[in-house]
């Protein structure tokens, strides 16, 4: 009697089982008819595990009451069998299923982004201590298919307000921060070795050009040099790939041309040249990663520089070995007028090692920039900090940068910053 | 620097370093690929170096959760990085817009799943999953 009482509840156990997953199922159809959210496939995940985790406890007592050797009947038997592989076809089902809502997931638009707050200060006689909203940044990203993907990046920056006059003019009574697109950008992507990209991206110049994010760089403080010598973004078009010369030696390359630098970059090009640069990388099998390259640019009439006829060259380097980390860029630009005397050179360069143990980063960086080689420009900055990596997505930093002028009327000058910065992405 | 101050660091870094599951780890692919994958290429695969199989077609790479035990050893084994760190490299690939390969975070049991689901999958689970690993291919044990 008392086996009989356990296969009635196992029975009973499981018709309540099926009940709960032909809900679910009912559930999942009108819910695959709206627009699908990642919590949803997630849930299904959850669901799909503990469907497993029910069928194998079935299975597992089934096996259990033979093991026994208790008399069963031949009718009991079938009926278990029977709702065990119907469950097992659900379970099934719901893979399918979550499989089918997953393609559909991937296809929508993607919402993600960063943010830091920072609190600044330094040695300078005078200088005030300062709370910084730095940056908020949305990320819209959209996986057309295999081939096609979009991008783009609106950066609020220094918490921006903007407050109009209510007299009907139109002004604006106040005006702060930015609200700037740095990336809205169409992929090609062919294969491995040819892609391309069209709208605004990040100049494919070294390394810090385009790794430039709060939450994934060592310092708030990017080097000197960087965007000042390559510019920030460029508008246009690039063509990009990656070519594997044997298992581990691999070269990678980018050519772009766009319309150059200059205030109004994202509507016209304010002359007729346009800018064209190449970076070539290989990477090689030297510890844990290693790779170098150059960059060169052209610009015959930098609107941003006075229209000057802009050439630009660098040299990068990046490596890792184990916990420690190297990376290191040079630049080197010049810049010639039609009138002779104007012309000059601008360069910069900084080598920066990091050591990472367990949740922390620890590291130092020297660096150079001379923005103007006539007259005493020169900037030499010492800089150490470290970074807590609370989690994957959230970093709180510590840095100190220690400024050297060449300019004996300058004073030297510390300034240091402390920061919270966050992905906000899955 | 005197012996003792560099056997006091030594000894400081051995105790903040973490400990790696003794539990087996297996990287599987589907087994209907039939590519010749060294532990060399996993690596490049799960750095976003390498992003299409020999035919062609892009690789889908299934992670696990940064805290599962096994991607800690896959990490530390394979990558020489934690996997905080591998979450942080795929991150900020994605934000610099660079990332190559189509990744996906999924629990170990659904990663067997996928793996033997999708062609051009490639993933890694621990020795718990063994006796799931019907339709895939074991192509390296990391011990």
């Amino acid at each position: 009697m008392v086996y009989i009482s356990k296969i009635f509840k196992l029975s009973y156990d499981m018709i309540r089982l099926k009940s709960a997953v032909s809900s679910y199922l009912f559930i999942l159809l009108i819910l695959s008819s709206f627009t699908v959210k990642a919590d949803t496939v997630v849930e299904l995940e959850k669901r799909i595990q503990q469907l497993e985790a029910l069928v194998e406890k079935l299975m597992s007592n089934t096996a259990n009451e033979a093991s026994l050797g208790k008399e069963k009947h031949e009718s009991d038997d079938k009926a278990n069998t029977s709702s065990l592989n119907d469950l097992t076809l659900e379970v099934e089902e719901q893979q399918y299923l979550i499989e089918e809502l997953s393609k559909k997931d991937e296809n929508q638009m993607q919402v993600s982004g960063y943010a830091d707050v920072e609190y600044k200060g330094s040695d300078s006689p005078g200088a005030s201590e300062e709370f910084r909203m730095h940056h908020l940044s949305l990320f819209f990203t959209k996986k057309f298919d295999n081939k096609f993907k979009f991008f783009s990046e609106i950066e609020y920056e220094d918490a921006p307000k903007f407050d109009g006059v209510n007299d009907g003019s139109g002004d604006l009574e106040e005006a702060a921060g930015t609200i700037f697109v740095e990336a809205v950008n169409f992929d090609w992507n062919y294969s491995q070795a040819f892609n391309i990209r069209a709208g605004r991206f990040f100049s494919p110049a070294g390394i810090w050009s385009e790794d430039h994010y709060p939450p994934f760089v060592a310092t708030q403080e990017r080097p000197m040099h960087i965007f000042r010598i390559f510019p920030q973004f460029v508008d246009g078009v690039s063509g990009y790939g990656r070519q594997y010369l044997s298992d581990s030696i691999s070269v990678d390359y980018n050519v772009f041309l766009g319309n150059g630098e200059s205030s109004v970059s994202g509507k016209k090009d304010l002359n007729s040249n346009k800018a064209t640069g190449f970076r070539g990388r290989i990477q090689l099998p030297i510890w844990d990663e290693f790779s170098f390259g150059f960059t060169f640019y052209n610009d015959n009439e930098d609107s941003a520089n006075g229209n000057a006829d802009k050439f630009a060259h660098g040299y990068h380097l990046e490596a890792r070995y184990h916990n420690f980390s190297l990376q290191g860029e040079y630049a080197f630009a010049n810049l010639t007028f039609s009138d002779d005397s104007l012309d000059y050179d601008r360069e910069g360069f900084y080598a920066q090692v990091k050591y990472h143990l367990n949740d922390w980063d620890i590291g130092y960086r020297y660096d150079f920039y001379d923005a103007n080689s006539i007259g005493v420009n020169t900037i030499k900055r010492n800089s150490v900090f470290v970074n807590f990596h609370v989690n994957e997505a959230m970093t709180l930093k510590g840095e100190y940068h220690k400024n050297q002028y060449q300019d004996s009327l300058v004073d030297d000058v510390g300034f240091y910053t402390f920061s919270i910065s966050t992905y906000l992405g899955n | 620097m005197r012996k003792s101050q560099l056997i006091m660091i030594v000894m400081f870094l051995f105790l903040f370093s973490r400990n790696v599951m003794s539990e087996t780890v297996y990287v599987v692919v589907n087994e209907k690929n039939t590519d010749i994958i060294s532990p060399e290429l996993v690596k490049l695969i799960y750095l976003d170096k390498s992003s299409v199989w020999s035919d062609g077609t892009n690789i889908l790479v299934f992670e696990l959760p940064v805290k599962s035990d096994a991607r800690v050893k896959f990490c530390q084994e394979v990558l020489n990085m934690s996997p905080v760190s591998s979450q942080r490299y795929w991150s900020n690939r994605f934000v610099n817009n660079t990332i190559q390969n189509e990744v996906k975070i999924k629990p170990h049991r659904l990663v067997t799943r996928f793996v033997s689901a999708k062609e051009s999958a490639i993933g890694y689970v621990p020795e718990s999953e063994i006796h799931n690993m019907k339709g895939v291919r074991i192509v390296m044990t990391i011990n």
